[in-house]
Formats: C-alpha cells, sequence, structure tokens
C-alpha cells in the first residue's frame, strides 16, 4: 500500500513570512563571537578541569568508602566467622555440666565420698577405716562438754601429715572454722576457734595438704548439748513464761 | 547389729586398718543372751550419738522422729540403768567375752549423755529384706528346730550349744517385757508376718517364698499407705546411674546421662521413704529386724561351730547357706550369694538415699569420680540385675530414635526371683565377676 501524504494549510491569521535579513544577522553573530567566543572558551576550559578534578575527588572518595564498606564487611565477616568456630569447638554438653561445678560443688560431692566412707566404717565394712576418734577436752585436757579444745583419742593414723587441717562445723556459726593440728602428736588438745561454752560441734574433718577431706570426726565431742540447754535451766521465751 | 558388736569386741574404735580376720567362732556366739538382749537395749539408747550425718537434721538422722530414741528408750536419769542393773556386761576391746563393762568413764550428770563414744548406727530395713529373702532364717530355724527336739543331726560342739541356746532365747521365744526387741503381742502375735509387714509398707516388696504356717497375706491388712513406687522408682535410678557411668568419659558426642533425672528420682525415693517414718515409724521395727537378720548373717559369715559341727564349711555365706539347707531338707534362694554380697552395698545407698545426701551438685558422684560409692553402686547395679533378672543394663543400648515406655518397666512391688516361678527372659546376662574385679562394659576409667 502507497502512504498517502496529507497537505495541510496554513490557518487564517497566521503571520505572513517575509525573508530573513542575513546581512544583520551575520554582522550581529560576528560581533558576537569575536566578543563572547574567548571567554566562552576560555570558561569551558576551565570548567573541564574542574570537572575532572571533581569526578577525581568523587572517584576517590567513593574508593575509599567502598574500602571502608569492604573492610567493615570483612570485619563483621571474620567476627561472625570465629563466632561460629568458638560454637563448633565448644566441648559437649556432658562435659560442660561435670566442669559447671565450682569449688563448692566439688568440696560437697567430697564431703559425700568421705561420709558415706565414714558410714561404712561405723557399720563395719571391710576397707580402710575413714573415721577418727576425738573427745572434747580443756586446755589441760581435762573431758568437758564446754571445752573449747578437741583432743583426737584413736585414728588409723599416727601422726597428722604436713598440711592436714581441722575443719569444724559448730552450731550457732555460719561458716566452718578451720583450725590446724598439733604437729607433736595426736594426743595434745588443738584449740578450735568459735567453739565456746554454749555451742555444740556438729561435725568435724581433716582435709589434706590440698584440701580435700579425708576423715570424719566421731565420738564423745559431739555427744554433747550446750545450745539446748540454756532454755531447760529456765532461759524460756516471755509468753511461755506468762503461762 | 550383731556384726558390728563383733568387730567392736576386736577393734573398739573401728579406726584399725586392717580389718581382723575372722574369727572361727565368734566372740558375740560365746556371750550370753541375756547380755545380748541387755547390749540391745543400750544400743538402741546408743543410737542418739548418731551424729556423723552432714544433713540438715541433727541427731538421730535415720529413725524418722527426733524424740523417737528418748520416747522408747528406759529413763538414764536420775540413774542410768545401763551403769547399774542394766549393764550387758560387755567388755568392747576383748578379743575373748570376759565379764566387765563398757569401758567408758561415767560421765558428769548433765556434760555427755549417754555413756558411749562411739554412734551404733544400724543397717536399713532393705538389708534385712535381703538376708531374709536368702531363706537364712527358714535354714537355720529348722536346724536349732532339729537340735531342739531330737537327734537327726550331728552332735552340736559345746560351742554350738551356746549358739543354740541363744538363737533360740533371743529370736524364737517371747521377748522380755518391757524391752525394746518386743515387738510382738496378742496384736501381733507372728514375728515373720510383722518382718514382711515392715518390708511391705517401707520398700512396697514381699519376699520371694511364703510364709510358712501363715494362710493369705496378713501383713499387707490395714496398712494405708505403702511405698508400693520403690521398685519401679529404684530401677529407674539404678539405670539413670548406670548410664551416666558408662557415658562418664564422653568427651564428643551425645550424652545421655540425666543427672537431674538422677536426683529427681533420688528425691522422690528420699520423700517416700521418709514419709513412712515420720514420728519415729517402723524405727524400732527396723532395729528389731536388721539385728535379727545380722546374727543369722554372722553365722553364714565363716565357718562357725554350728557349720563345722554340721559339715557345712563353705566359701562363701552362700555356699554353707545351701550345705544346711540340704541337711535340714530346705533349699534356699537360687541367688542367694548375689543377695548377701548385695545386702550391704544396698542397705548403704538406699540409707544414704533416704537421708537425702544426693543434690545436684553431688548426684554426679554417683558415676563420675572414682569413689568407693560409686564402685559400691555399680557393683551394686551388677548384683541386682543377676539376681532379679531386672533389666537395668540393657536400656542403656536401644535403638537411636526409640521410644522407652515407661510400662516397659517391671511392675510395683515384684519379689525377688521365686525359685518356682518362671523367670522372664532375660536379654543380655552379664557373666559372674569375682569380687573387686574391673567392669568388662562400660567405661572404665
Amino acid at each position: 500500500m502507497t502512504p498517502v501524504t496529507k497537505r495541510t494549510r496554513a490557518a487564517d491569521g497566521d503571520v505572513p513570512r517575509r525573508p530573513p535579513d542575513f546581512e544583520v544577522l551575520q554582522e550581529f553573530a560576528g560581533a558576537f563571537a569575536e566578543r563572547l567566543l574567548p571567554g566562552l572558551l576560555d570558561g569551558v576550559s576551565r570548567s573541564t578541569a574542574e570537572i575532572l578534578e571533581t569526578v577525581r575527588l568523587e572517584g576517590e572518595a567513593s574508593r575509599a568508602a567502598a574500602r571502608a564498606d569492604a573492610r567493615e564487611q570483612s570485619r563483621k565477616l571474620v567476627e561472625s566467622v570465629r563466632d561460629r568456630q568458638e560454637e563448633v569447638f565448644a566441648p559437649a554438653p556432658g562435659i560442660e555440666v561435670v566442669e559447671a561445678f565450682d569449688a563448692g560443688d566439688r568440696l560437697a560431692q567430697a564431703e559425700l565420698a568421705v561420709t558415706y566412707m565414714a558410714w561404712r566404717t561405723l557399720l563395719c565394712r571391710p576397707g580402710a577405716a575413714s573415721i577418727f576418734v576425738v573427745e572434747r577436752v580443756t586446755e589441760q585436757g581435762k573431758l568437758s562438754a564446754e571445752g573449747s579444745y578437741v583432743l583426737i583419742s584413736s585414728a588409723p593414723f599416727t601422726r597428722t601429715h604436713a598440711g592436714w587441717t581441722l575443719v569444724a562445723s559448730i552450731s550457732g556459726v555460719a561458716s566452718p572454722v578451720h583450725a590446724s593440728p598439733s604437729e607433736k602428736g595426736l594426743r595434745v588438745p588443738v584449740y578450735i576457734p568459735d567453739l565456746t561454752a554454749d555451742r555444740d560441734l556438729t561435725r568435724l574433718e581433716i582435709w589434706d595438704q590440698e584440701g580435700r577431706p579425708r576423715f570424719v570426726g566421731v565420738g564423745q565431742a559431739f555427744q554433747t548439748n550446750n545450745q539446748a540447754r540454756p532454755r531447760e535451766r529456765g532461759h524460756l521465751p516471755e509468753r511461755i513464761k506468762e503461762r | 547389729m550383731f556384726r558390728t558388736l563383733e568387730r567392736l569386741l576386736y577393734d573398739p574404735n573401728l579406726t584399725n586398718p586392717p580389718p581382723p580376720p575372722p574369727p572361727a567362732n565368734p566372740g558375740v556366739f560365746q556371750i550370753h543372751p541375756y547380755q545380748l538382749s541387755q547390749w540391745l537395749e543400750e544400743a538402741w539408747t546408743f543410737t542418739a550419738n548418731v551424729t556423723l550425718p552432714h544433713t540438715a537434721i541433727h541427731g538421730q538422722p535415720y529413725v524418722g522422729g527426733q524424740e523417737i530414741i528418748s520416747t522408747l528408750q528406759l529413763p538414764t536419769q536420775p540413774d542410768n540403768p545401763f551403769l547399774e542393773f542394766l549393764r550387758s556386761g560387755i567388755h568392747v576391746g576383748s578379743v575373748a567375752w570376759s565379764p566387765g563393762f563398757w569401758n567408758q568413764p561415767e560421765p558428769a550428770p548433765g556434760e555427755v549423755t549417754p555413756p558411749a563414744t562411739l554412734p551404733l548406727p544400724w543397717d536399713h530395713l532393705i538389708y534385712a529384706y535381703m538376708i531374709e529373702s536368702t531363706g537364712a532364717l527358714e535354714i537355720l530355724s529348722e536346724v536349732v528346730r532339729r537340735y531342739a527336739v531330737g537327734e537327726t543331726l550331728e552332735t552340736p560342739s559345746f560351742a554350738t550349744q551356746g549358739w543354740l541356746r541363744s538363737t533360740e532365747e533371743l529370736f524364737f521365744r517371747e521377748p522380755p517385757l518391757f524391752h525394746i526387741v518386743g515387738l510382738t503381742s496378742r496384736l501381733r502375735p507372728d514375728m515373720s508376718v510383722a518382718r514382711r509387714n515392715a518390708y511391705w509398707r517401707l520398700i512396697g516388696m514381699d519376699l520371694p517364698h511364703p510364709a510358712m504356717g501363715v494362710s493369705g497375706q496378713p501383713w499387707k491388712q490395714d496398712t494405708g499407705v505403702a511405698n508400693l513406687r520403690f521398685h519401679e522408682l529404684w530401677l529407674d535410678l539404678l539405670r539413670g546411674v548406670w548410664t551416666g557411668y558408662e557415658n562418664a568419659t564422653n568427651f564428643s558426642g551425645a550424652n545421655p546421662t540425666d543427672p537431674n533425672y538422677i536426683y529427681e528420682i533420688c528425691r522422690y525415693l528420699r520423700d517416700m521413704l521418709q514419709m513412712r517414718r515420720l514420728g519415729g515409724n517402723l524405727a524400732r521395727d527396723e532395729f528389731v529386724h536388721v539385728s535379727t537378720m545380722s546374727w543369722f548373717h554372722l553365722t553364714l559369715l565363716s565357718d562357725t561351730p554350728v557349720v563345722v559341727d554340721l559339715r557345712s564349711q563353705g566359701t562363701d555365706a552362700a555356699d554353707r547357706l545351701f550345705k544346711l539347707g540340704q541337711r535340714v531338707g530346705i533349699s534356699p534362694a537360687p541367688h542367694a550369694r548375689e543377695l548377701f554380697e548385695m545386702a550391704d552395698l544396698v542397705s548403704d545407698f538406699v540409707r544414704f538415699v533416704e537421708l537425702g545426701y544426693f543434690t545436684p551438685a553431688t548426684v554426679p558422684t554417683l558415676y563420675q569420680n572414682p569413689t568407693q560409692l560409686r564402685t559400691d553402686v555399680i557393683r551394686l547395679i551388677d548384683l541386682w540385675e543377676m539376681a532379679t533378672g531386672d533389666s537395668i543394663k540393657a536400656d542403656a543400648v536401644r535403638l537411636s530414635g526409640q521410644t522407652q515406655p515407661r510400662a516397659q518397666h517391671a511392675p510395683p512391688a515384684r519379689s525377688l526371683a521365686v525359685p518356682s516361678a518362671p523367670r522372664p527372659p532375660h536379654p543380655a546376662r552379664p557373666p559372674r565377676v569375682p569380687a573387686g574385679a574391673g567392669h568388662t562394659n562400660g567405661s572404665t576409667p
């Protein structure tokens, strides 16, 4: 199909066309060019340098920012990888449970073990004895329920070793007290701090040089009733007295 | 108690590292039964001296109520009868019995009470259950009866005559009036029923053999609450400990050990046992029954005169019991050896569970650390599985992802191996290992 070219007429009211005055235009263009062209050329050359400088600076800034971002991303990535590595190489949960015990827990386990051994000894089970017989005495070694000294009257050992410690639990005293056994022999009274006349000895252990309980004391030193005795002597609570 | 007394005769302070060898004729059997009876009364009083356990309860930790000892004991004020007319006269520390007294100075009034330096704890009631399960009481009572009524057995030696008299006086006649061992009365005339009643209430288990001359099960009547879940929880506890022992040295991979679950079972068992002891319940029963069984246990621990007279010498208590049983026509329990060896172990362990020694911090002592406690518990697991057929170790070898229904466990209150009853098939019976030998399965750190 042949394309159809449609001619249109100028609408009424159009400005009538006249031929341009080329001489005037040439004169104007010449004067304009003589006056503006050097400045224009100078401005173009100057702006090009500035643009180039600007582009260069912007490029460097962009590259610096990219390098900073890359370093930050890398740092984060390395840190996250390190976290995962630590997580991967963490010990098994079972080991963590065992190692989670603090010194108090380990002491409780050692005390349980030595208490069990002492219980076996008292029931005459076979094996080495884990008890020692202890008496509560005065400084002179005389038997007394109110004395502040203890005396080892019988033990499965003949002498105490260096570093051994007597650890005593006393009624009314929050934490156990420590005392050093005499180096002169077993039958020498040992002073127990805080063991006053109104208190009872509730437990006595011998710890070795590594702080592990080895022996448990039994016997007469624990058969006192000092803490409850004042009440028997009439030191009753007020409401009971009023009755 | 009589085993303790036997040791005290030789080692009054129990501190001699090497225990003395068992004598041919234990000194206890040479003591007059009246003195032994009084000694039991004294021993009950001495229980007040047991201050060893490191528990919240100070004083009498394993008899339930604080006041049960002083409530039932003879009064020691103003005059202490044990230092006067009721003294047993047993001189502790002498190899052979000799007249004398407890070698203790008389305490000053109000200072040190009562006159003993050593605490005298006794075994847990489950010890009596184990010993009686062997059939020792029935066989030795038949020996005493045969000797009393005729001459069907060998002529007894003089030492055997002493044992026969003491045994009959102490355990097969009416107890002395107002005595701590006087459990029977017109209200509960049969001591064997009283024992079974105590077993049923505290540990929820029956003896494997029927009660002779007793129809029905009167020991279960009017008991109210009994610890029927003891057996089920006990097996769970042993399984948990065994799992911990097997995985004690695991440093990689999964570790199925659950110390919190073990602690939870220990706590449950502790509450269950202590509930039956509220107010000092069963304390006197336990004392009497344990004392009774310790006498027969001591009789079989060595070649005592009655064992020698009946030509029943053996290498262990079960061998001697088996031969004695042949002489009087009674067969002991087929796993008597395991029961004898397990009696002490289970007594100590159950006692510690009952006293609440096991906390989340101390539970790993059962399987983690190489202690005597762990050695005893692991050996107890071996012996329990061998004696009862209860599957303890096999549960730890189940397939991954396979559920373990609780119903798989043995029913509660199941008795020990009954000779006449068909035994359930045992999945993996471990080989018998000599005492002290290392285990071939599980970890051996």
